[in-house]
């Protein structure tokens, strides 16, 4: 098995624009590795830069300390799922499938073999004789799944596999891939720009924004410990409020502004907060409840209901705070609702202060 | 009022191509398949009786296919250099070998015998240098071979525009996906990569095979008799009504039929390789210094060769002398003015424009007419229009010629009135007409494809408002298409001033010589003929050339598209 080191890589387009500004990371032995960001974040870059696609200014790509930077694709012993399948349309499913096993050689026998084993492992078995164009996305996307596991590649790269297929679909797949990923123990990346699906998969992810990584860590610590309120906001949703530090010590921040006075946790390691210094609050919608209207504390706003959504599963209160911010408050949908124009209080359970 | 408007229309397409292209070519296959009055294949028996039809076959099989088999050879390696490679002067070097499509080579064949004439320009070069002490006879003794070649250059663009297209169609993550799986460059070339481009390569393939094969200009001027095309206007002209000619003329129809019907199920069959929504579209690496090495000197020696008979044919059209000397002695623009003034190149001029005008006005009717009729009503009877018009693709000009002139002329009209035999055998309308069916695919296309990106919507917006069909048409309509109509006029308008094949046969007399006939009666003329025949060619170049590129802009999208199968 195969760990992938990626360190200070840097990738430039001829115009000057930078894609890539010297990133650098490690993927652990049999880890399922996210590359998470917005579009033109340079995440696909990096993955096709270890597909071997795309050749970097600087910087090295290493598969077990093997470096592979000048290594041309065909090389590397990677498997890659493309975002549009890239199943070729004149072979049949079996003929996509075995591709990678005629280019190495392997005899007959074990090439039907493992054929078979991989379109199982995918349930598209029944499928061998058909053409990639009579298939649905789904299998589409299970078919190319097949032909990249079963080459058994030191590294499996996948290229947003599923942002292709509709909302359902999706769902089912990525449980599927989980699962494959799972029992092959294979090394693989992949890159995605939808989060449910990310934080959903992931032992590790990279959130990439302009060309570098802006934080690595696990799905819990992204989403708990986000290190910048972009995270903070890519990952899941926020409620941003600005205000100035009352006080500060090893317990919390106290922040004041015209939505009142809250505590907070210090954000970012080490961050220093001087006292009347501008800084955010942030607070997760689902960390927060709408209680009964009291006296307000450290650990509670009031406010005035804007607006009830019943969302199913969800209920969510849209609550107005002093100074004309409007914060989202979000419960389980069997909580009981308050009544749109009623005051309450919100009691925030979690609060992160960041500087501006 | 809506429904007799549409009934009327299709009656009126529905009479053309009934009398305009069912007729003469229904009339060529009653020719070669009922002899006295009885259904039988005599024709071609004869005909394949007939050593020198026989060999005429034989040739124009081989010329075809070594022909398509050189702009293979040629287009291949530029397209795939083309598109996988980006290198300074790319552009200009595309533009330029693309300037072989601007000249006939029926034109092209003039500056060509200038060339490689036994006192022409290379033989003196060479008695000059001495390399050589007697003038090497290239025509005389390989008059194929010198067809070949122009046909080559003229053709190879088209082979290499198709395959520009196919090869940008193809999804570059398809070749990533191979290499990736492990395949070497190579592999993923012949197991991926040309797999995919074969429909492409093959419909571009059939249309050069086609065109080669019934070309009459080119053979005519290197005086290659003994080949189909060249036997078929022969027939023509002296206006045989043997069996033998009908069948030879049906050999061809069906044979290119049966070619173009498999180029477009070639097509239709493989159009799963289209890149899929989303992807970027073609990356291109850049040149390494050591492949600039050897790909500039190619490129530069091939626009040479195939922009040479370009500079031939100018360098003759200003020659004041050019007589027994590499190069002309003098240089004159008199040639240019006397287009104006000499009886048959007057009379050319004005004939082509006369009939090309008439032709692309009959063109745009009917096209517009069609297009409406299977994009709106999407009716049956549009279906079959649409197809009809479509026809004439895959149509050549010498069988559709031959089914006029003898078909028009046939003792069968001798029951109508007089006035209406002389209207239909007249050249005229043989001319405008036959320019009209053969050019109408063009502006069809360029019609139906504009009409398609016209909502619904904004006529209906029109209709609700009271505007009455025919106001919609005028006022809503066709302005939205204008770009598009006068993309496909222009493009009917020159290739028809440039017409060979039908302009040969179908003008017996100097009165109506179109532009072809014209540079053809002037080739024989050994004064200064050659010289008048080379401008008329530098204008009709520049028409050309002027047509190609406002056509493109207009219809904003490559030059590939126009020509496939």
């Amino acid at each position: 098995m195969t760990a992938v080191s990626i360190s200070n890589l840097t990738v430039r387009y001829d115009t000057g624009a930078v894609v890539l500004d010297g990133v650098s990371l490690e993927v652990g032995d049999g880890e399922f590795f996210f590359l998470l960001g917005p579009s033109g974040c340079g995440k696909t870059t990096l993955l096709r830069s270890v597909a071997g696609f795309v050749e970097p200014n600087k910087g090295s790509i290493q598969f077990d300390g093997r470096d592979l930077t000048r290594v041309p694709a065909e090389k590397r012993d990677c498997g890659m799922v493309f975002q549009n399948y890239a199943l070729w349309p004149h072979m049949t499913v079996e003929q996509n499938v075995a591709f990678g096993l005629d280019v190495r050689k392997i005899g007959k026998d074990e090439k039907a073999r493992r054929v078979r084993e991989a379109l199982e492992l995918v349930r598209m078995e029944s499928f061998a004789d058909r053409h990639p164009n009579r298939l649905s996305g789904g299998q589409q996307q299970r078919v190319a799944l097949a032909r990249a596991l079963v080459v058994e590649p030191a590294v499996l790269l996948l290229d947003e596999p599923l942002s292709n297929l509709d909302a359902a679909l999706r769902l089912e797949l990525r449980v599927e891939i989980r699962e494959i990923q799972r029992r092959t123990k294979r090394t693989a990346m992949y890159v995605t720009h939808d989060r449910a699906e990310a934080l959903a998969l992931a032992d590790r992810i990279a959130v990439l924004r302009g060309g570098h990584i802006e934080q690595l860590g696990s799905p819990r610590e992204l989403y708990d410990e986000p290190a910048t309120p972009f995270i903070a906001g890519f990952v899941g949703d926020i409620n941003e409020l600005t205000g100035q530090v009352v006080s500060a010590d090893a317990s919390g921040v106290v922040v004041s502004g015209e939505f009142g006075t809250v505590r907070g946790r210090v954000s970012a390691r080490g961050a220093r907060f001087q006292p009347s210094a501008t800084v955010k609050v942030l607070v997760r919608p689902e960390r927060m409840r709408v209680v009964a209207d009291r006296a307000p504390g450290h650990d509670a706003l009031r406010g005035r209901v804007k607006r009830v959504t019943f969302l199913g599963e969800l209920l969510q209160h849209d609550v107005e705070v002093g100074g004309g911010a409007i914060v989202r408050v979000l419960a389980l949908g069997g909580t009981q609702s308050f009544a749109e124009g009623s005051s309450v209080t919100l009691v925030l359970d979690d609060a992160l202060v960041f500087p501006t | 009022m809506l429904v007799r408007g549409r009934t009327v229309w299709t009656f009126v397409i529905a009479a053309f191509f009934a009398v305009f292209l069912v007729f003469p070519v229904g009339h060529v296959l009653a020719g070669a398949f009922v002899v006295d009055g009885k259904p039988s294949l005599d024709a071609f028996v004869l005909a394949f009786q007939n050593p020198v039809l026989v060999e005429s076959i034989r040739n124009s099989f081989a010329v075809s296919g070594v022909v398509t088999l050189a702009c293979t050879l040629l287009a291949f390696p530029l397209a795939l250099l083309f598109v996988n490679r980006e290198f300074r002067g790319k552009g200009l070097f595309q533009a330029l070998l693309l300037g072989a499509l601007v000249l006939p080579p029926f034109v092209a064949s003039i500056g060509f015998r200038q060339l490689f004439a036994r006192f022409g320009s290379v033989n003196l070069a060479l008695l000059e240098l001495g390399w050589i002490d007697q003038p090497i006879d290239f025509l005389g003794a390989h008059p194929l071979a010198g067809v070949i070649a122009l046909e080559t250059l003229h053709l190879f663009p088209i082979l290499f525009l198709n395959l520009l297209a196919t090869l940008a169609n193809v999804d570059p993550s398809l070749a990533e996906a191979a290499s990736s799986s492990g395949a070497s460059r190579l592999r993923t070339f012949f197991k991926i990569t040309f797999p995919l481009v074969l429909p492409g390569w093959f419909a571009g393939a059939i249309v050069v095979f086609i065109f080669a094969l019934t070309d009459l200009g080119t053979p005519i001027v290197f005086d290659a008799r003994n080949l189909v095309a060249v036997q078929i206007f022969e027939r023509a002209s002296e206006g045989s009504r043997e069996p033998v000619a009908y069948a030879l003329v049906v050999l061809v129809l069906v044979l290119t039929l049966v070619l173009f019907g498999l180029g477009r199920f070639a097509v239709a069959r493989h159009s799963g390789a289209q890149a899929s929504k989303g992807t970027i579209a073609v990356r291109s690496r850049p040149l390494s210094r050591a492949q600039a090495a050897w790909v500039y000197p190619l490129l530069v020696l091939l626009v040479i060769a195939t922009l040479l008979p370009h500079l031939s044919i100018l360098l003759v059209s200003i020659s004041d002398q050019w007589f027994f000397t590499a190069l002309p002695q003098d240089i004159t623009a008199r040639h240019f003015g006397r287009l104006a003034t000499d009886p048959i190149a007057y009379l050319g001029v004005k004939n082509s424009l006369i009939y090309a005008s008439l032709s692309t006005l009959v063109d745009l009717v009917l096209g517009v007419a069609i297009a409406w009729l299977s994009v709106r009503t999407k009716s049956k009877s549009a279906f079959v229009l649409d197809a009809m018009a479509m026809l004439p693709l895959a149509l050549p000009g010498i069988v559709l010629a031959f089914g006029y002139a003898n078909g028009f002329t046939s003792p069968m009209w001798d029951g109508l009135p007089g006035p209406v035999r002389a209207f239909f055998a007249s050249p005229t309308v043989m001319l405008v007409f036959g320019y009209a069916v053969r050019r109408l695919p063009y502006v069809v296309r360029a019609a139906d494809a504009g009409l398609r990106q016209i909502p619904t919507a904004l006529e209906e917006a029109a209709s609700n408002l009271g505007a009455s069909r025919t106001s919609v048409l005028r006022t809503i309509t066709v302005p939205m298409l204008l770009g598009n109509l006068l993309a496909g006029g222009l493009l009917a308008f020159s290739f028809a001033m440039l017409e060979v094949s039908e302009s040969l046969i179908l003008a017996p007399t100097k009165d109506d010589y179109p532009i072809a006939k014209a540079i053809y009666q002037l080739l024989g003329d050994l004064s200064d003929g050659p010289q008048l025949a080379s401008a008329m060619g530098v204008v009709g170049m520049a028409l050309l050339l002027y047509a190609l590129i406002v056509a493109g802009r207009l219809l904003g999208k490559s030059l590939g598209e126009l020509f496939r199968a």
